[in-house]
This record gives structure tokens, C-alpha cells and sequence, in this order.
């Protein structure tokens, strides 16, 4: 029998508490107000909703003539511009060699100015100066020059568009890494050479070693392509060149 | 071709001075607001984590290169930190300290073409 009576109570627990949960737990409404319960326990009982949806605005007037509860004391601090600098830009000298095709192999001298627009890609300009060799000509000539003195003078500009393909790093010794990037570049300029303008396209690849966040050493393969008549037939000139440079970001 | 060159020249020279003009972030010190902020040894994603700075602490923002941000931690460490970790940062007023551009590229485009880009 105790154990029916048990088993009944609990039953009966189920069940009021089921019926106080789909009736939306008017009971337990009534306990979070208890105060308003106390004031007006009869209207409670008849609309215990309307109880909680206005339980603190007695007045009319409007939320935006209300005082805030809490003000908070904000004094908006001027912050002094120091203004964070952007290195985008690197500039360099560089040094190297350039094989003019039939002109034989001189020194190339120049400058580079590149501009990163992202982490990846970067565009550049560069100015090169060398002075072409003597050709085969001029030696099987017998010593008479094909070119004069300011003909052999190659100057060439160009711009760049260059995509950093492998950024990474280099470890020298146990303790020391340094950033370093190889990156293929390709573009477009002019090489003034004997007298002549020829537009040029060049096309390379690089490999970019940062001593510290701001000063890297690089060094460059390009090809410059024209074409060219010299020394007599009309072809495309492929111009290797192989520089090394030190470039600043500022 | 000359002309071209000195034009182009130019042209970046503007586009740095741009950026200069409205790019720049205009605080120093900010507050990690993420989980965690990743530092890296160089300005992209191919270079690797070595430093990570919990969420509260304060870094100094030191320089930008294209979307990546030198900053310092309080002990002294100095790492690259991306522009999306930088965006879940606080400045000490509890603004977010992003640039107006979407992202670099934008930025680029804009300082180049001419006009602003407010479309965050």
C-alpha cells in the first residue's frame, strides 16, 4: 500500500507540474513578483501576464525623456596622431653582369624602385645602363668598329609586375633565421641601344633575403627580349642578366 | 618612354603619399580582443608563428607593410601581426582600429584611382 500511495503521489506531482508548464508557468510568475502579488493579489490571479509585461512603468512618459538608470562616466580620450608608418615602397642599387646576344658579356649597373600593393605582388621600376663588348664582327673586321663609343651604350627602363612565390625562411648558424622570399617577375620598357629604341619585355626571377625587417639583399635573373637588326639579321635578342642588390623599405 | 617612366614614378611616389594621407591606422597601443593574436617572423603568410599574445594584454603597433602590422608586445617582442587579427583588436578608448578599405587591394586600387573606399 506505501508503495502505491508513493507511486500515486508522484504521479500527481507529474502531472501538476506538466499542467504548470503548459500553462505557462503562471505559478512560478506569480513568485518572481511577489511584491505586486502582495499589492494586488486578485489581479494576479485574473491576468498574470499583464502583470509581467508593464511590472515597472507607472507614468507615461516616454523612453527618451526617461533618465538613464546607469551613466556611465565616459571622457572620450584624444589619442596623439602618432601616425604608424607604412613601408611599401623598397628602393635599391644594383650590380651585376648583362650578356647583350652577340655583344659579349659587361658589366650592368642600376636602380630599382618597387612598390608592394600586397604581401604577394609587388610592381616595379627599374633604369639599367651597360656598355655592349665588341661583337664578332668587330674582331673579324680586323679591328674596325662596328658600333661608336655612345651606340655601344645600352640603357634600359622597364616597369614590372612581381608575385612573391616561395616566402619562407633562412637559417645561417643554429641561432640566426632571416626572411627571404624567391619571386618571378615579368615586364615591360624600352632598351635604347645603338642609337635605337626597342620596346623590350623581360622575364626572371629573384631571390630577396631581408637582413632585417627593412634591408634585403637580392639577387636577380632577367631576361630582356627585343628585337633587334645587329649585328645583321633582324631576330629577337634574348639579353640575359644576373644582378645582385641591396634594397631599402621606407 | 622617358616621360612614361618618370610618370610612373610619380605615380607610386602619389600612391605612397596617399596612403600616408588616409591609410595610416591612428593609434599606437591596442588591446587583443581575439582568443589570442598570432605573431609571425615577417610580413606574410609563408613565414612562420613564433609568438602568441593572449587576449587583454596590450602590443604597440610599430609599422605596416601592404596588410601585415609590426607590433611589440609589453616584454618587448616584436612580430608581424595580419590585418584580420588586427581587426580583433581594441583601441584603448574600445574602438576597433580598422582602415576604411575592404582590404589591401582595395586600398590599392583606390589610392591609384582615384576616390576613397568607406565600404566597411
Amino acid at each position: 500500500m506505501e508503495g502505491r500511495a508513493r507511486i500515486f503521489l508522484l504521479k500527481s506531482i507529474c502531472v501538476l507540474t506538466f499542467l504548470g508548464v503548459l500553462s505557462g508557468c503562471s505559478l512560478l510568475r506569480v513568485d518572481d513578483a511577489p511584491s505586486r502579488v502582495d499589492d494586488a493579489p486578485l489581479q494576479v490571479d485574473d491576468a498574470p501576464l499583464q502583470v509581467d509585461n508593464a511590472p515597472l512603468r507607472v507614468d507615461d512618459t516616454p523612453y527618451e525623456d526617461l533618465e538613464p538608470v546607469i551613466k556611465p562616466e565616459l571622457e572620450r580620450r584624444t589619442i596623439s596622431g602618432v601616425d604608424i608608418a607604412s613601408e611599401n615602397l623598397e628602393v635599391g642599387v644594383f650590380v651585376g653582369i648583362m650578356s647583350i646576344e652577340d655583344f659579349g658579356n659587361s658589366v650592368v649597373y642600376g636602380a630599382r624602385l618597387a612598390y608592394h600593393i600586397t604581401e604577394d605582388f609587388f610592381t616595379e621600376a627599374a633604369i639599367g645602363r651597360t656598355n655592349a663588348d665588341t661583337t664578332s664582327f668587330d674582331d673579324l673586321n680586323g679591328g674596325k668598329d662596328f658600333l661608336s663609343d655612345s651606340e655601344r651604350e645600352l640603357t634600359y627602363y622597364n616597369i614590372s609586375l612581381g608575385y612573391n612565390i616561395l616566402p619562407g625562411e633562412a637559417f645561417i648558424g643554429k641561432g640566426q633565421a632571416y626572411n627571404t622570399a624567391l619571386y618571378v617577375i615579368a615586364g615591360i620598357g624600352n632598351t635604347d641601344f645603338a642609337d635605337d629604341n626597342h620596346f623590350t619585355v623581360n622575364v626572371g626571377a629573384g631571390y630577396r633575403f631581408l637582413l632585417n625587417d627593412w634591408i634585403a639583399l637580392r639577387a636577380d635573373f632577367r631576361d630582356h627580349m627585343f628585337d633587334s637588326v645587329l649585328p645583321g639579321n633582324d631576330n629577337t635578342t634574348h639579353n640575359l642578366e644576373a644582378t645582385g642588390s641591396i634594397s631599402f623599405f621606407f | 618612354m622617358h616621360l612614361f617612366l618618370v610618370t610612373f614614378i610619380l605615380l607610386q611616389c602619389l600612391a605612397a603619399e596617399v596612403f600616408a594621407e588616409e591609410q595610416y591606422y591612428k593609434v599606437m597601443k591596442v588591446v587583443v580582443d581575439g582568443p589570442y593574436m598570432e605573431m609571425r617572423t615577417g610580413p606574410g603568410r609563408g613565414y612562420p608563428v613564433f609568438h602568441v599574445v593572449d587576449r587583454g594584454k596590450e602590443v604597440s603597433v610599430i609599422k605596416r607593410r601592404t596588410d601585415w602590422f609590426m607590433v611589440q608586445t609589453e616584454r618587448g617582442k616584436e612580430g608581424w601581426v595580419k590585418r584580420a587579427d588586427m581587426e580583433l583588436t581594441l583601441t584603448l578608448d574600445g574602438e576597433v582600429p580598422v582602415p576604411a578599405c575592404r582590404s589591401r587591394f582595395w586600398e590599392f586600387l583606390a589610392s591609384t584611382l582615384g576616390g576613397g573606399c568607406d565600404v566597411r
